[in-house]
């Protein structure tokens, strides 16, 4: 259902705007983000919630792209707090079907962040959007590089806590 | 090949490079540390760079960018037969994450070096150029048209191709990438496990030569500890004085013995000055101490005690560095008084025993000239007693006993000069060709009248004459056989006495003898503890010995001692009451029997001519018995009591013949000899004879050197004086036979006689030189001889017969010849004229 909406939805923006991948993320309320808890119902997170969320940016390079970019979003902790989980493991879940398992005690204080904006301009699937979990990698994290990469999820759309 | 010395050889080596290399060692091991660290910096980079695994991202990416791409075709696939806008969502869907994928990929690219080199490749440029193609069909309306969906789908398949091919590339190029970062990562592993290696094996080996050095140093020190505490107690334990002093002479340490030396305490002794201590020599000593070495290896100074004793020691000094580098000086002391007061009393000792031995020598000279000189005397008288009177038979004995007496005294008195002789080991005899058994004849003659005074027989067993030449020293082996035999008349008493003698060749030696001569008694015999003693100076047998017996005591140990230095032995066996046998064992030389002396001169013998005799001695008694010899031989003599006479003497005429004694009061015959030779007086070219008593060995030295060549050792004989005299030139005048014509002829005849004789002696000479010669010329020159000879020109008589001879045998005379005869002439016409001239002849009226 969401894909259709937003199929349409990325449609008229074809037709309305002469560049339709900023339009369409602009337009509409859309869910970009669903945050399972084991218990108790999901949350689904439109644009305007996660930036309504305290916002962390940081400026980096990336190994998938040229030059930096200035990254910002809300923490992937404060966002999880949103649905209650605040330890134990995590599922997350790509666009392409991509997932990958992640500890809550893998989480830095300021990373990762859900990546709304890069240099202040939304972005969207073309461009590993809408939303990109990324961390500082210009910095020394307390993560191996491999496992940076594999928690580095492109086209997030979705958070599930994972049972015990 | 032992390895252990050759291994400690090589780690000696080994230690030694390393010391003098320490900082080279340190350099290297600092180097490698320092190569070590940069190595570990790269393989931390890798591991770091291994760490970000970009390889296996882009595996991933990889993997994905083909996944992606057939997700895509598959959702074209889905769309073509119904073609409805939900699967247009989900085919747009699937194009934006291709596109994604494929942007990421470019990206990811652009930023890896593994596969930069693919971007610009020609399947990933299809890739783009297709994914172009598709976004140009794909975006833009929504509801595809057919024809447009046909064709992306026609574009998307073609993609795949080129995609895998990339996708294939890209895989092989991380796996090279991979094996490369491996190899890379191995290769800096291992060199720096190498160079780990090889910084551990230096380091090992600087840590065990550092405690191969360590543990030789430990021994060393140990050592010099042990060197140190060692000398320490040598030096406390050293007899001699040692002082450790300054260069300005303060004394730093000084060991008991030098404390004693001083007899000062330790504390009062270190500080002091040590010139203050040996004050006579402070001045040089000062300086050797500044010099740090003394003048000689040994000087002797005084030491003062504080007590103000002094004592005579010995210092040598030495210089070196105390602990601190400050230069000290070692003076080593010792206490020489008790060798100082050896010294003395050898000295002593010594100057004793020199004026002993001068004593002696001066007694010795005494008694060969004082008791010698009257002996002589007696014995000369006695000569010219026996030898120019006719004494009857009676009388004779008398003379030849006396005669006896005084050889047997005289020969006494050289036995004691001989035995002085021995004791300064004076040269021996020389050895002369003798015949044993004349000599053993001779000898039994001279003590056969001893012998048969006692009533003893003595008989001879000698080898034959002709067999019996040999050679040894002459006077010392008669004196040893005098001794033995006179000795076995001496002790026997009616008995027998039996001299035998033998000469065997010495079986080992060729040209040697072995001369054995016994001497056999039938006397009183020998105790047998006495037969050594016999041998020892002044020694005799015993009391009964010397009752009724004469001896020196000095006989039997001269002839031992004489036997002795000629190499040979003498034996004795003896009984008591039986009597004695005394054996000669000598090794002689064997010797040609000489020839019988021929008569050179062919000419017959003149009588003696009568000679200016002059005779310097002080002695009165030998002075005549000499006078009368030389008178009895037709001589002309003067005399001269003592040397200032005789050179007197020699200045106021010419002498033929000086007979000059030598120890005389005023001037010696020495002195007196050596004044007329280099005085200008007619005699100084006169021929001198010096007359001696048995001279010691240094005395006759002391002649030559003088010049006083010819020696007459006294007592003087008749027989003695006819040879010196016979070898006398020829005199150009015989002064006795003119004397004797002066008596007989008055003056004017004699006058006449001389000039008739020049006359003729003038036309023989002047004939002798013409030739052919002059017929009747021999008869001539043999009277002209026969004239001269009646005036006693000697000299020309015996040139005359010469030339006779000589004319007689070739019928010439040669030119030299006349010319001899012409200058002889000139000679005897000169004397002949002095002889008779005027005052000659007014003092013979």
């Amino acid at each position: 259902m969401v894909w259709q909406r937003r199929t349409i939805l990325t449609g008229l923006c074809g037709v309305l705007a002469l560049t339709g991948q900023t339009l369409r993320a602009e337009t509409a309320a859309q869910t970009l983000l669903r945050v399972v808890p084991k218990t108790g119902p999901g949350i689904a997170l439109d644009r305007a919630a996660l930036e309504a969320l305290p916002q962390v940016s940081f400026e980096t390079t990336t190994i998938w792209t040229e030059g930096r970019i200035a990254f910002r979003g809300p923490r992937l902790r404060d966002v999880l707090a949103l649905a209650g989980i605040a330890e134990g493991r995590i599922l997350l879940r790509a666009l392409n079907d991509y997932e990958v398992e992640m500890g809550l005690d893998e989480l830095g204080d300021d990373w990762p962040i859900i990546a709304t904006r890069q240099n202040g301009q939304a972005f969207d699937v073309r461009d590993q959007g809408p939303l990109w979990l990324v961390y500082p990698y210009d910095d020394e994290i307390d993560l191996s590089r491999e496992r940076i990469h594999t928690l580095s999820v492109w086209q997030l759309v979705q958070v599930q806590e994972l049972p015990r | 090949m032992s390895l252990r010395p050759a291994l400690r050889r090589w780690s000696a080596r080994l230690t030694r490079a390393l010391r003098r290399r320490i900082w080279l060692v340190l350099a290297i091991v600092l180097a490698g540390l320092v190569v070590l660290a940069l190595i570990g910096q790269s393989v931390r980079n890798r591991l770091e760079e291994a760490r970000t695994a970009q390889s296996e991202n882009a595996t991933w990416l990889v993997a994905q960018a083909e996944v992606e791409t057939l997700k895509l075709i598959l959702a074209l696939d889905r769309v073509a037969p119904d073609h409805g806008p939900e699967a247009e969502a989900e085919l747009r869907q699937a194009f934006d994450i291709y596109l994604s994928r494929v942007e990421v990929m470019d990206s990811y690219m652009a930023g890896f070096a593994v596969l930069a080199p693919l971007r610009d490749g020609e399947h990933w440029q299809q890739v783009r150029q297709g994914t172009r193609d598709l976004q140009q069909l794909l975006d833009g309306s929504t509801l595809l048209p057919t024809a447009r969906l046909a064709e992306a789908q026609r574009t998307a398949l073609s993609l795949r191709k080129p995609m895998r091919a990339f996708t294939t590339d890209a895989l092989a190029a991380l796996v090279a990438a991979g094996i490369q970062g491996r190899e890379t990562l191995a290769t800096l592993l291992s060199r720096g496990a190498e160079i780990g290696f090889a910084l551990i094996a230096l380091l090992t080996l600087t840590v065990w030569v550092t405690t191969r050095l360590s543990r030789r140093l430990r021994l060393r020190s140990r050592e010099a500890v042990r060197a140190r505490a060692n000398l320490e107690r040598t030096l406390a334990a050293s007899l001699d004085g040692v002082v450790v002093l300054r260069p300005d002479g303060s004394i730093v340490d000084a060991n008991p013995a030098a404390l004693a030396l001083f007899g000062m305490t330790r504390t009062a002794l270190i500080g002091t000055d040590f010139r203050h201590l040996v004050p006579g020599g402070s001045a040089t000593l000062g300086g050797m101490l500044l010099r740090g070495a003394a003048t000689s290896p040994r000087i002797e100074l005084t030491a003062q005690r504080p007590n103000g004793q002094r004592l005579p020691v010995e210092l040598s000094l030495t210089a070196g560095d105390d602990a601190q580098g400050r230069p000290v000086r070692f003076a080593f002391l010792r206490d020489i008084s008790e060798r100082r007061s050896h010294e003395a009393s050898l000295r002593a000792a010594r100057d004793a025993a020199l004026q002993a031995a001068e004593a002696k020598q001066r007694f010795l000279a005494v008694m060969s000239h004082e008791m010698r000189t009257p002996l002589n005397g007696v014995i000369a008288a006695l000569d010219i007693l026996l030898r120019t009177t006719r004494p009857d038979p009676r009388q004779l004995q008398f003379l030849e006993i006396a005669e006896r007496s005084a050889n047997m005294a005289l020969e006494q008195i050289n036995d004691v000069l001989d035995q002085a002789r021995l004791d300064e080991r004076a040269a021996p005899e020389e050895a002369v060709a003798l015949n044993v058994t004349t000599l053993l004849s001779d000898m039994a003659g001279q003590v056969l009248p001893l012998a048969e005074a006692a009533g003893n027989r003595l008989t001879l067993s000698l080898p034959p004459p002709d067999q019996a030449w040999v050679r040894a020293p002459r006077r010392a082996l008669m004196r040893v056989l005098l001794n033995l035999a006179g000795n076995a008349a001496k002790f026997t008493r009616g008995g027998e006495i039996h001299i035998a003698a033998r000469l065997e060749p010495d079986g080992a030696q060729q040209g040697q003898h072995l001369l054995s001569v016994e001497v056999a008694d039938t006397g009183i015999g020998i105790a047998p503890d006495r037969l050594e003693a016999i041998f020892e100076p002044f020694e005799r047998g015993e009391n009964g010995y010397d009752r009724d017996t004469e001896g020196t005591g000095l006989g039997l140990g001269i002839a031992r001692r004489t036997v002795e230095a000629m190499g040979g032995r003498i034996e004795v066996s003896s009984q008591r009451g039986e009597g004695s046998s005394f054996r000669i064992l000598l090794p002689v030389a064997a010797a040609q029997a000489p020839l019988p002396e021929s008569r050179s001169d062919l000419l017959p013998e003149l009588p003696m001519a009568g000679q200016e005799v002059l005779i310097a001695e002080d002695n009165p008694t030998n002075r005549l018995v000499l006078r009368e010899m030389l008178r009895h031989l037709g001589q002309s003599v003067t005399e001269a009591a003592d040397g200032a006479e005789a050179i007197l003497a020699a200045n106021a005429k010419a002498f033929a013949l000086i007979l000059m004694d030598i120890s005389m009061p005023r001037v010696d015959g020495l002195t007196a000899t050596q004044a007329i030779r280099s005085g200008r007086g007619p005699s100084a070219g006169a021929r001198i004879v010096a007359l001696t008593a048995h001279g010691l060995p240094e005395e006759l030295e002391r002649f030559h050197a003088g010049g006083l060549t010819e020696i007459l050792p006294k007592p003087v004989t008749l027989a003695r004086l006819r040879p010196i005299l016979a070898s006398l030139p020829e005199p150009v005048l015989d002064p006795a036979v003119l004397n004797e014509l002066r008596a007989l002829l008055p003056a004017a005849h004699l006058a006449r006689t001389a000039a008739g004789l020049e006359a003729e002696a003038k036309a023989v000479l002047a004939d002798l030189a013409g030739l052919p010669l002059a017929e009747g010329l021999a008869e001539r020159l043999h009277r002209l001889q026969g004239a001269c000879a009646m005036l006693g020109l000697r000299r020309l008589v015996q040139a005359l017969r010469g030339a006779e001879a000589h004319l007689a045998e070739t019928g010439a005379c040669p030119p030299e010849a006349t010319a001899a005869l012409a200058a002889l002439w000139e000679e005897a016409a000169q004397a002949l004229a002095t002889a008779t001239g005027p005052q000659d002849g007014s003092a013979a009226e």
